[in-house]
C-alpha cells in the first residue's frame, strides 16, 4: 500500500474519482468490449478533471478497473517522467491511494499514450490505451453513420483502397502510426497512435488490452492471445521501423528510438523511447564487471 | 406479499466500493479468458440465489439495467434485495432485459433474449447463470480470443444449452454468459468457438 | 528542447503557482470576490451555467474567478464538478408560459397580448464607452413600483397555433434521454439534439445560425418571441406521489417562426426553431433556435445544403469543452509518432531500388489461409 495520505481536498470524491454508477456503466461496457474484440462500444463518457484529448478515455477506464491492490504505471511517449504521465499517475495516487511504479514487470495496470513497453507483457497485466480518434475509417469516411455500417457489414474495401493508393503514390504504405489492424479476423481496429513498430506486440499478447476514447465516448478491447494482424498486401508486406543507430544510453539495437537534436549544427543522437527499459539495461551493464 | 419488504432485506457487500471492484475484475478476467474460473467476493446468499450469482448482481446491476428473473429466482426476498441494493427494474418481457438471471432449468430455452444488432452488437443481453458447480461436465474444446490455442472446459450443461446458444450466435451478434457456482465465475463470451470433440470427464 | 517535455512534479507545481500569481494580479488591488462576480458579471455567469449544464450561480462565479475570466475554462471546471454529482430525479417539464417575465418581445406583431416588455437589454444602447464607469460612478436603476403586476402573456406562437398556422410540436411521452449519461447515437432524436445545442458553444451556434441567414440552408426566420424571466422547477418523487417545487431558475427562451411547409397550399403551416438557455442569454438562445430549425431539414424533406443542417457535423463539433481539449492536446508531446513520420518521409525520399508494381497489390486478407 502507498503510505501517502489522501489530501483533505480530495476527501469529497469517491475512490478513483468516478462515482459508483459511472464505474458500473463503464464496467458493463468493458464486458461487452472483451466479448466483441475490436468492436467500439459506445459509453456514456464523463467529463474528467483533465481536458478531453489528454487521456480522459484512458483515465475513465483506469478509474473503473482500479482496485486497492493494483500497482499502476503511467507512460506517455514510452516515458514515465513526461509531464502528462506524471500528472495522471499523481491523480490516481491521490484519488485511489494506489501504489505506483515505473517498472513494467511490477505493474498490474499500465496506462499508456502512444507506446507499448519494450519489456514483454505478462499474463494478468492490463494495458489501458488513451485513444484520440477510435475509428480507423474516420479519415476516409467522416460520417459515423457510414462507418458504423461498414463495420456492421465487415466492408473494409475503402481501407484497402486507401493503402493501395499510398503504394501507387509513394511506393510504400504511408501510415507510420495508428496503423490499422484486424482483430480475430473480423473488426478493423485503430490500435491508438502507437508507432507501427509496436503493432506486432499486440498479436497474441498474454496481457489484456483496453482502449478508451473519452471525447468520442467509445471503448474497445483485445483479450489475451487474440490474433491481431496489421493490414498489408502480399507484395507490400507490413514492416516495422528500423534504425541504423543504437541507443546512445543503453546500446539497444532493437527498441524504438527517439531522435534528439543535440546542438545548433543539428547533430543527432538516438535514445530509447521506453525509459524504464533503457534504465534497466543501463543498470545491468553497470553492475556487470 | 405477506411481509413488508424491509423484513426481507439482508446485508450486501461489506465494502460496497472495493468488493464491487473485485467482483467486476473477476468477471472481466472470466470473460476475457473464457473457461477460466475466477474467485468472487463472499456475500450472504438469498436462497435459492447463491453467493456467487448475488455478488455478480451487486457489482453489475443498477437502475439502468432491466433484469429478467428465471422463475426459480422470482421470490419476494430476491426481488426486495435486488430492488433495495441494486435498484434494477425487474422486467417480464425477455426482449427488454439487459441482464437475465438464470438457473440450469432455464437453459433449455433462451428465446427472446436480445442478441444485439449488426450495428450495435453490444446491446445484447448478458446471461448470469447459476449452476451447482463449474466442472465435471462433458469436456469441450474452447477456442478463440482469450484462449492460448484451445482450452478444455467441462461445464455441467445439457446439449440443449449449446444448441440454444448456437442458434443465437451470429457474430458479432450473440449472447454472453457468466456462469457462477461455489463462489466462482466462469465466462463464455459470444466470441468463443466450441469444438465438437466431446469427451466425458469422470 | 528535449528537456522541455520532461517535467517532474516540481515543474508542474511551479507552473500552477505561476498561474495562481497571474490570476491574482497586483496584490495592491483588492481581490475580486465570488459574490461580486455573481452580482456584477451575471451574463458571464449565465453562459458558464448554460454550457456547463449546471444551474448554480455561486459555483459558476467561482469557476470564472478560478479560470481568470476564461469562460471556456470556467465551463470546463463546472462540468468536471457536475459529472461527479448523483442524479436524484427528473424535473417535470418547465412551464415557460407561466414565467415571471423581465423581458418579452415579439418581432412578428406590432403588439401582442401582454404587450412588448423591453426589460434590461443592450438593444438600442449606443455602444459608446461609458467613462463614468471608469471613474466607478454608480448609476441607479429606474424606480420600481412594487405593486405593478404583469398582465397575462400567452405565447405568441401559441396564438398562431390556435389558428392552425404552426406545425404542432407533439409530445409523444417518450423517455427523455440524458446526453450527459448516454452516448449520442446518430441519427438522434430532437430531444437529444436540443440538449446538445443547449450545452453547445455560443460562438459556434451563433456562426452557424448566421450562415443559414446568408444562404447556407436558408429557412426565413422571424423572432416570434423571446422571453426572459424566472420559471419554477418541479419534481414529482415516486414515493411522494405529488409534485413539489424546488425553486426558481432564470431562463431565456427563443421561438423562431420559420418558413412554411405543407402538402398543399391549403395546408401550409409555419415551422419552428427553439432555443433555451440558463440566465440572461439572448444571443445563445437565438443562435440555438436558428440551428435547431436548420437541423429539422430532414423532418421537413428539405435539401441539406449547409453545414448548419448536417446533424452529425453540428452535434459532434458544438461542444467547446471537447473542442478545446482536443485542440489543446496538440501541446502534449507527440515525438514518438513524429519520429515514425520522420522515418517514413526519409524512406520515401530515398531513390527506389526497383519500380514497385502497385497494380499487383492484393489485399492481405486474401493471403491468409
Amino acid at each position: 500500500m502507498n503510505a501517502q495520505a489522501i489530501p483533505a481536498s480530495d476527501a469529497g470524491y469517491n475512490f478513483a474519482y468516478l462515482d459508483e454508477q459511472t464505474k458500473r456503466m463503464i464496467r458493463r461496457a468493458l464486458l461487452k468490449a472483451v466479448a466483441i474484440p475490436g468492436y467500439q462500444v459506445p459509453f456514456g463518457g464523463r467529463e474528467m478533471p483533465l481536458p478531453y484529448g489528454w487521456g480522459t478515455g484512458g483515465m475513465q477506464l483506469t478509474a473503473a478497473i482500479l482496485g486497492a491492490d493494483d500497482v499502476l504505471k503511467v507512460i506517455d511517449q514510452g516515458a514515465d517522467d513526461t509531464t502528462n504521465a506524471v500528472s495522471i499517475r499523481r491523480f490516481f495516487a491521490r484519488t485511489a491511494g494506489v501504489a505506483t511504479t515505473e517498472r513494467t514487470p511490477a505493474a498490474t495496470v499500465i496506462q499508456t499514450r502512444h507506446r507499448i513497453p519494450e519489456t514483454p507483457l505478462a499474463a494478468g497485466q492490463i494495458m489501458v490505451y488513451q485513444v484520440p480518434i477510435p475509428e480507423p475509417l474516420r479519415f476516409i469516411e467522416p460520417s459515423e453513420t457510414e462507418t458504423r455500417t461498414m463495420h456492421a457489414l465487415g466492408d473494409y474495401g475503402v481501407m484497402h483502397v486507401k493503402l493501395y493508393e499510398d503504394i501507387a503514390t509513394f511506393g510504400h504504405i504511408a501510415t507510420s502510426y495508428a496503423y490499422p489492424v484486424t482483430v480475430d479476423g473480423r473488426y478493423v481496429m485503430d490500435p491508438s497512435p502507437i508507432p507501427k513498430f509496436d503493432n506486432p506486440k499486440l498479436d497474441r499478447s498474454p496481457a489484456l488490452m483496453l482502449f478508451g476514447a473519452g471525447r468520442e465516448k467509445r471503448l474497445y478491447a483485445v483479450p489475451p492471445y487474440t490474433r491481431v494482424v496489421s493490414l498489408d498486401f502480399e507484395d507490400h508486406p507490413f514492416q516495422i521501423q528500423q534504425w541504423e543507430q543504437c541507443c546512445a544510453i543503453c546500446g539497444s539495437g532493437d527498441s524504438y528510438l527517439d531522435e534528439l537534436i543535440v546542438d545548433d549544427a543539428g547533430s543527432k543522437q538516438f535514445v530509447c523511447s521506453d525509459t524504464d527499459y533503457c534504465a534497466q539495461r543501463a543498470q545491468q551493464q553497470e553492475s556487470r564487471p | 406479499m405477506n411481509r413488508a419488504p424491509s423484513d426481507l432485506l439482508q446485508a450486501a457487500f461489506a465494502d460496497p466500493v472495493l468488493d464491487a471492484q473485485k467482483c467486476f475484475r473477476a468477471a472481466l478476467k472470466a470473460l476475457s479468458e473464457p473457461g477460466t474460473r475466477q474467485t468472487l467476493v463472499s456475500v450472504a446468499a438469498i436462497e435459492p440465489l447463491q453467493a456467487a450469482g448475488y455478488a455478480l448482481c451487486l457489482s453489475l446491476l443498477d437502475n439502468d439495467t432491466p433484469l429478467w428473473l428465471a422463475p426459480a429466482f422470482d421470490t419476494p426476498a430476491i426481488r426486495a434485495n435486488l430492488a433495495f441494493h441494486c435498484g434494477c427494474p425487474i422486467v417480464e418481457a425477455r426482449e427488454e432485459a439487459m441482464f437475465a438471471l438464470l438457473d440450469a432449468a432455464a437453459l433449455d430455452d433462451l428465446s427472446g433474449f436480445y442478441a444485439g444488432s449488426e450495428r450495435y452488437p453490444d446491446q445484447s443481453c448478458t446471461l448470469l447463470i447459476q449452476l451447482e458447480r463449474l466442472d465435471r461436465g462433458p469436456a469441450l474444446s474452447w477456442q478463440g480470443p482469450g484462449i492460448d490455442g484451445s482450452r478444455l472446459v467441462g461445464l455441467p450443461l445439457k446439449p440443449a444449452f449449446w444448441q440454444q446458444r448456437a442458434a443465437r450466435n451470429d457474430f458479432p451478434r450473440g449472447l454472453d454468459a457468466l456462469f457462477c457456482a461455489e463462489g466462482e465465475v466462469l465466462g463464455l463470451p459470444r466470441s468463443t468457438r466450441i469444438g465438437d470433440s466431446l469427451q466425458e470427464v469422470a | 528542447m528535449y528537456v522541455a517535455v520532461k517535467g517532474g512534479e516540481q515543474a508542474i507545481d511551479n507552473a500552477h503557482a505561476l498561474l495562481a500569481k497571474k490570476r491574482r494580479g497586483d496584490t495592491a488591488i483588492a481581490e475580486l470576490g465570488v459574490e461580486q462576480i455573481r452580482q456584477q458579471l451575471p451574463l458571464a455567469v449565465a453562459r458558464v451555467m448554460s454550457e456547463g449544464s449546471l444551474y448554480d450561480e455561486e459555483l459558476a462565479a467561482l469557476a470564472i474567478k478560478q479560470a481568470a475570466g476564461d469562460l471556456v475554462e470556467a465551463i470546463f471546471l463546472l462540468r468536471a464538478y457536475r459529472t461527479t454529482l448523483p442524479r436524484f430525479a427528473e424535473s417535470l417539464p418547465l412551464d415557460t408560459g407561466a414565467m415571471q417575465l423581465s423581458r418579452r418581445i415579439s418581432a412578428t406583431f406590432k403588439d401582442v397580448p401582454g404587450g412588448q416588455l423591453l426589460g434590461p437589454t443592450f438593444d438600442y444602447t449606443h455602444r459608446l464607452l461609458d467613462f463614468a464607469l471608469l471613474a466607478e460612478g454608480e448609476r441607479p436603476g429606474p424606480p420600481v413600483d412594487e405593486n405593478t403586476t404583469l398582465s397575462n402573456c400567452p405565447r405568441v406562437l401559441g396564438l398562431l397555433g390556435e389558428e392552425g398556422l404552426m406545425t404542432p410540436e407533439i409530445d409523444r411521452g417518450e423517455p427523455v434521454p440524458d446526453l450527459t449519461r448516454e452516448p449520442l447515437e446518430l441519427p438522434c432524436s430532437r430531444a437529444e439534439r436540443l440538449q446538445a445545442l443547449a450545452r453547445g458553444d455560443e460562438g459556434f451556434l451563433l456562426a452557424l445560425g448566421y450562415s443559414t441567414q446568408r444562404g447556407y440552408g436558408r429557412n426565413h426566420p422571424f423572432a416570434g418571441e423571446i422571453r426572459i424571466g424566472t420559471a419554477e422547477v418541479w419534481i414529482e418523487p415516486k414515493e411522494l406521489g405529488f409534485p413539489i417545487c424546488l425553486g426558481d431558475i432564470e431562463l431565456t427562451e427563443c421561438e423562431m417562426v420559420n418558413q412554411f411547409v405543407g402538402e398543399s397550399a391549403a395546408q401550409a403551416q409555419f415551422t419552428r426553431g427553439y432555443g433555451l438557455a440558463f440566465g440572461y442569454a439572448e444571443r445563445k438562445a437565438m443562435g440555438m433556435a436558428l440551428v435547431d430549425r436548420a437541423l429539422r431539414a430532414g423532418e421537413y424533406g428539405e435539401e441539406v445544403q449547409g453545414p448548419a443542417q448536417q446533424e452529425e457535423f453540428v452535434l459532434m463539433h458544438c461542444d467547446n469543452v471537447e473542442a478545446a481539449g482536443f485542440v489543446s492536446h496538440l501541446k502534449l508531446p507527440h515525438y514518438v509518432d513524429f519520429q515514425s513520420e520522420l522515418e517514413l518521409i526519409r524512406k520515401l525520399r530515398q531513390p527506389q531500388a526497383e519500380p514497385t508494381e502497385a497494380d499487383a497489390a492484393t489485399p492481405a486478407k486474401e493471403k491468409r489461409a
